[in-house]
């Protein structure tokens, strides 16, 4: 008996192996009839031939597997990849680009395109900033000595790779890490009677866990402007007229707080009446009218003297701005995660056409 | 940093206004710094009172309840009395007796201690026959001391019958303010401190106590000196070092008033000693410590060294937890060992406890670099790092350390100065400079310029910072208890803030009309996400980082990648070299949410370990990422996907307006082409390509490996690219696509199917390219577009082409005989 189901499965065994080598759908052979019957064949069989003949034809099972799983290294065919579309098909049948009414564009690209345009309209340059820094544009150029508490409020990535002084690298956690370069690039800008006025939107890091608010990965807009006398006045005008523009508002009402950073003196906290409700108290704004909205402040004197510029003749103003939270009230989107998810249900809901 | 209402009042003239609790909550919010919460106590306590135990009797058939009878002046109207209008309560703590003052809780209030998780309302209860009217309190369920082993007994002498609320001025609001806010502001760490700036933002008179004055130095009553200390680190670690010895100490539970304030700042009451030390740091961020003299010295002898730590010197502090010190680490040491890490927390052995009699008081200074050091290595955080770790003014610690003195004597009657007061400081640190300020800079800055020398002076004497004004120029010394007040900005953001930022006039800078501009790769990058979105493709953004399985499941080598050394999680360590992993593993999830067809696409920069700029930077290279997947629904779509690729790739060159006509898909990477060869590995090697433009590699295409495709579940149908953008930007500008005139004559158009006979498609076509150039004339231009191909077998080699072949004369009208002579020529 133990025989002639041994037989049973070799004959399957060799039946396929042949079949496998003649058709074009490899993976077919896993659903063979033949492979089929034999499983059917358990059920019939005497108690103390079924774990054996189990054994048996799960064996087999697998031996074509892999042999179908080896074989399909190679089941994709060359192609001509100088061509510029496929043999044998006809030009209907051939690939289109998709639907215009699909596409779109991620929400966060495109509010820092319109944000940089609102300041690109006011005179400000548009300077992208980047994703791996050293201590110096990160800290020490702007006026966080080595060892200073503060540098503690920025819960900073840091990289096992080193800069140039053997100070690990790192990851920035906020945009005015480009500060000391756009001081430097544009510094010809101030001989010429011209302030320097740039913009840096940006991806920083904070080492911080994901929840609903809170992304370790987010965005900001960073803005400096030197010039001779420059006032905190300027520095706020220029935040409400780039809001009321931003917010198609005729008028915001915007209020400070005293803060404190090292690159700045003196250093704000602004924020600005709600735009959802008009300071009479929403969902958006927690009911309290204003929203807070970014830190800001005079540039520090040493700041301006790490990038060479005469701080006794110039002084600045700087600012740095959180762009999700404000993508996120302005959309709705409630979950700041979703930002970097790549759910295409998230994604086209930006798309011009059907969300589906 | 809480803050107490109450406390400030002691420091306020005309202090009412604080009453007003929310507007001083704003105010302080927009001229002091944020606040994070804050909190009514007054709802607590509204029904505890202060009462006398008349009677107390043990109830038979308990081993620990009485029965006891209170008296509450008739305060509370709402309970049940027996003829003497005595309230009856049934107390289980050990201590009570008769004669006792206590505190009452009485039937409706809430524990105090329980309101914040799960409040504990109190009622009538009958205990053992017994009806209990509310309880007696113990000071932890009261929420103001640490002691929950029996009721709070108040001394004899309280005059009783009187609300808990007033007695210890309970009804207080406690504002926690964002300690990031201090980071420069040492001195507002302490309630003084933030008293003085609440009046001066409400132009009320600070009542600085008689005790805080620079020159107020604890007189030494002792003429033998038992006290010494060495003090090594005078230059660097330790600028000034102060202390005392204390005899006849006996140590008790505070007073209430004492441990009631400690608690509601968020400070746990320990003993009268102890709690003393805490308090002046509360009100003034000086933080203090207090030895056990005995296990200091021997006798009244002692002496104190401040020194580094030796290598591995070890420590057990007072919470218990054992240190390994290092060479960085300041120590408060005797002659025979570590007392403490200085500044920081005390150590174990000579810690305060119920047998000390004696004690030296410590009152110092240490340098806030060390302090953040030693604190970040051990992860050691304690109200005394909060405070040492701004830097506090060591000109601060002689007023200290005398009030400290004084309240000893208050909480410990019995207690009596045994040494002189040893002072070691560094005089350089306690010098006070004066900053020379230009009023017309103070008037630039904020914008006012008739902001006159007297208005600058009154708004800084209102924070007391001593100015004298000359013409135009203002004088400025730092108080003693500010270390900020360095340089003229710091004067300008102490009268800008004081004058109210809000208040400054606004107005946009005037400047030339110059063009402003987007630089670097902006603009290209925004011409991609409308072109390939135009085209119904879904940008997407991943992380920057991502973990080395997917390396691995895209054939990449992590030993390229730069690497975080804090990552959150091991899947976010290592730097991207490579856009299109990340977006393969979008793929299958989207499929599976049932989305059939889509294009995803990334920009982003990516970083190889081996590339650095010319900063000596990591390079970051500039990636444009795509990737098509289908699934395979019914009927295997016929034409490969990575067709589909070169489509999307097609548009985007071409709405870049970049021209294509030397456009090659090399299967071989070019010699020296480094940058995409890596990414190689990620692709099929028979169904991708390098993709070429004027002899530079600009990307790579293909579909993906058989690993790469079972490991990230890539349907049959997926293909994508990589482009290098900064490489496209610059083939934008000198790779235009040209405009031609139109001709005037017309066209021929002929079809003809050629044969590949072995060669690739672009092999032939440049055969066919070079043949027409030889047959067409000089008035003569053509265009050959390929439209069809079949093949009978080897799609690779034997694959009949059809083109369609458009043919013009800029002079002329062609004649079909000339087309067929080309046409048969290239038959041939």
């Amino acid at each position: 008996m133990k025989e002639k189901l041994e037989k049973e499965v070799s004959s399957v065994r060799e039946t396929l192996t042949k079949k496998l080598s003649e058709i074009q759908d490899k993976r077919s052979i896993l659903r063979a009839p033949e492979l089929r019957a034999l499983y059917d064949r358990i059920s019939d069989l005497e108690p103390q031939d079924k774990a054996a003949f189990g054994q048996a034809v799960n064996a087999l099972k697998n031996e074509l597997t892999s042999l179908v799983n080896s074989d399909e290294q190679e089941t994709l065919e060359p192609i001509d990849v100088t061509a510029p579309f496929g043999v044998n098909v006809k030009e209907a049948n051939r690939h289109k680009l998709l639907s215009p009414s699909l596409g779109s564009i991620h929400p966060i690209s495109s509010e820092l395109k319109l944000i940089s345009e609102i300041f690109l309209s006011m005179g400000f340059n548009v300077v992208e900033s980047r994703e791996i820094d050293d201590d110096f544009h990160m800290f020490s150029s702007l006026n966080f000595p080595e060892g200073h508490p503060a540098r503690d409020d920025y819960d900073t990535f840091m990289l096992d790779q080193k800069d140039d002084a053997g100070r690990p690298l790192i990851a920035p956690a906020h945009t005015s890490t480009m500060q000391n370069r756009i001081l430097h690039q544009y510094s010809n800008n101030l001989e010429k009677g011209m302030p320097i006025a740039a913009v840096i939107p940006g991806r920083v890091f904070r080492n911080e866990d994901l929840d609903a608010r809170h992304e370790h990965t987010f965005y900001q807009v960073e803005g400096i402007y030197v010039s001779e006398s420059v006032s905190i006045g300027n520095l706020i005008a220029t935040l409400k007229t780039f809001l009321m523009s931003y917010f198609g508002k005729d008028s915001l009402e915007v209020k400070t707080q005293p803060f404190y950073f090292p690159f700045t003196e003196p250093s704000l906290e602004f924020s600005m009446s709600c735009p959802f409700c008009d300071n009479k108290g929403c969902r958006i704004c927690s009911y309290s009218g204003w929203i807070e909205l970014l830190g800001c402040g005079v540039i520090h004197p040493n700041v301006l003297k790490a990038a060479n510029i005469d701080s006794a003749r110039y002084s600045g103003y700087a600012w740095g701005m959180g762009v999700d939270r404000l993508i996120m009230m302005k959309k709705g989107v409630e979950d700041v995660r979703l930002f970097h998810s790549g759910r295409l249900e998230f994604l086209r809901q930006f798309s011009p056409g059907d969300s589906k | 940093m809480k803050v107490s209402l109450n406390l400030l009042k002691q420091f306020i003239a005309d202090a009412s206004f604080l009453n007003n609790k929310q507007e001083v909550i704003d105010l302080i919010g927009s001229q002091l710094g944020a606040v994070e919460s804050s909190l009514d106590l007054k709802p607590f306590y509204r029904q505890a009172l202060v009462v006398k135990v008349i009677s107390s009797k043990p109830i038979e058939g308990s081993d620990h309840l009485s029965v006891c009878l209170i008296d509450d002046k008739g305060m509370n109207s709402d309970v049940e009395r027996d003829q003497d209008k005595l309230v009856q309560v049934v107390c289980g703590a050990p201590n009570v007796n008769n004669e006792q003052i206590a505190i009452w809780l009485p039937p409706g209030s809430v524990v105090p201690a329980t309101a914040g998780s799960e409040p504990l309302r109190i009622g009538i209860r009958m205990i053992l026959g017994n009806s209990s009217n509310g309880m007696l309190a113990s000071a932890a369920e009261l929420n103001i001391g640490n002691d929950h082993s029996g009721i709070v007994v108040l001394p004899k002498d309280t005059n009783w019958g009187v609300s808990l609320l007033d007695y210890l001025h309970l009804d207080d609001q406690i504002i926690d303010i964002e300690n990031k806010m201090f980071t420069h502001r040492p001195d507002l760490f302490g309630q003084l401190g933030i008293a003085r700036e609440v009046s001066a933002i409400f132009k009320r008179q600070f009542i600085s106590p008689e005790w805080y004055r620079e020159d107020n130095t604890p007189k030494s009553q002792v003429s033998r000196s038992g006290l010494s200390v060495e003090n090594r680190l005078l230059d660097e670690g330790c600028p000034r070092f102060m202390a005392v010895s204390i005899g006849n100490i006996k140590i008790e539970p505070s007073p209430l008033w004492l441990a009631s304030y400690l608690s509601r700042c968020g400070i746990r009451p320990v003993n009268n000693i102890v709690d003393v030390t805490n308090y002046v740091m509360l009100i003034t961020a000086q933080p203090l410590h207090a030895y056990d003299l005995n296990k200091v010295g021997s006798g009244s002898e002692a002496k104190l060294i401040v020194r580094n730590a030796a290598e591995a010197e070890e420590l057990t502090l007072i919470d218990g937890s054992s240190l390994k010190l290092s060479a960085k680490d300041i120590v408060v040491a005797s002659d025979k060992g570590v007392l403490g890490l200085a500044g920081i927390m005390g150590g174990r052995e000579s810690e305060v406890g119920e047998s000390t009699n004696s004690i030296v008081l410590e009152c110092a200074n240490f340098d806030m670099y060390k302090i953040r050091h030693s604190s970040m290595e051990h992860g050691i955080f304690s109200e005394a790092v909060t405070r040492f770790n701004k830097g506090q003014s060591p000109r601060q610690c002689p007023p200290v350390l005398a009030y400290a003195l004084q309240l000893i004597k208050q909480v410990c009657p019995s207690a009596e100065q045994i040494s002189e007061v040893v002072d070691s400081f560094n005089r350089k640190s306690i010098q006070s400079v004066e900053i020379e300020v230009d009023l017309s800079l103070i008037q630039s800055y904020l914008g006012l310029s008739s902001l006159s020398s007297e208005e600058v002076s009154s708004l800084l004497s209102s924070a007391e910072i001593p100015v004298r004004a000359d013409q135009n120029k203002i004088y400025v010394k730092s108080p003693f208890w500010r270390t900020d007040l360095i340089d003229p900005v710091d004067v300008i953001e102490e009268v800008g803030r004081l004058y109210g930022f809000d208040k400054l006039p606004s107005e946009l800078p005037l400047r030339p009309a110059n063009p402003s501009k987007e630089t670097g790769l902006l603009k290209i990058k925004q011409q991609i996400r409308l072109s390939l979105s135009s085209c119904g493709a879904n940008e997407l953004l991943n992380y920057s980082f991502t973990d080395s399985k997917l390396f691995e499941n895209c054939g990449l080598d992590i030993n390229d990648a730069f690497t975080l050394s804090n990552a959150l999680r091991p899947e976010l360590k290592y730097y991207r070299i490579s856009i299109v992993p990340s977006l393969l593993v979008n793929v299958h999830p989207n499929h599976k949410a049932g989305y059939e067809s889509f294009a995803l696409f990334e920009i982003g920069k990516t970083h190889d370990l081996n590339q650095i700029n010319e900063e000596n930077l990591p390079q970051e290279a500039e990636r444009l990422g795509l990737v098509v997947s289908r699934l395979k629904a019914g009927k295997a779509p016929s034409e490969p996907a990575y067709y589909q690729a070169r489509e999307f790739l097609n548009y985007l060159l071409g709405s870049l307006n970049i021209s294509t006509s030397s456009l090659q898909f090399l299967p071989e990477p070019l010699k020296n082409d480094n940058d995409f060869i890596k990414s190689f590995a990620t692709y099929d090697k028979d169904r991708s390509a390098f993709i070429v433009l004027d002899d530079t590699t600009i990307g790579i295409i293909g579909e993906f490996s058989y690993s790469t495709r079972k490991k990230l579940k890539l349907s049959d149908f997926c293909a994508g690219f990589e482009l290098d953008i900064k490489l496209l930007d610059k083939l934008t500008k000198t790779c235009s696509r040209e405009y031609a005139a139109l001709g005037k004559f017309p066209k021929v158009i002929q079809d003809i199917t050629l044969n590949s006979k072995g060669k690739s498609f672009s092999e032939l076509s440049i055969q066919i390219n070079n043949l027409l150039n030889d047959l067409i004339t000089e008035d003569m231009r053509y265009s050959l577009t390929p439209i069809d191909a079949y093949s009978p077998g080897d799609y690779t080699r034997d694959v009949n082409w059809t083109f369609r072949l458009s043919v013009e004369s800029l002079k002329r009208t062609l004649t079909d005989q000339e087309i067929t002579h080309i046409l048969d020529k290239l038959q041939v």
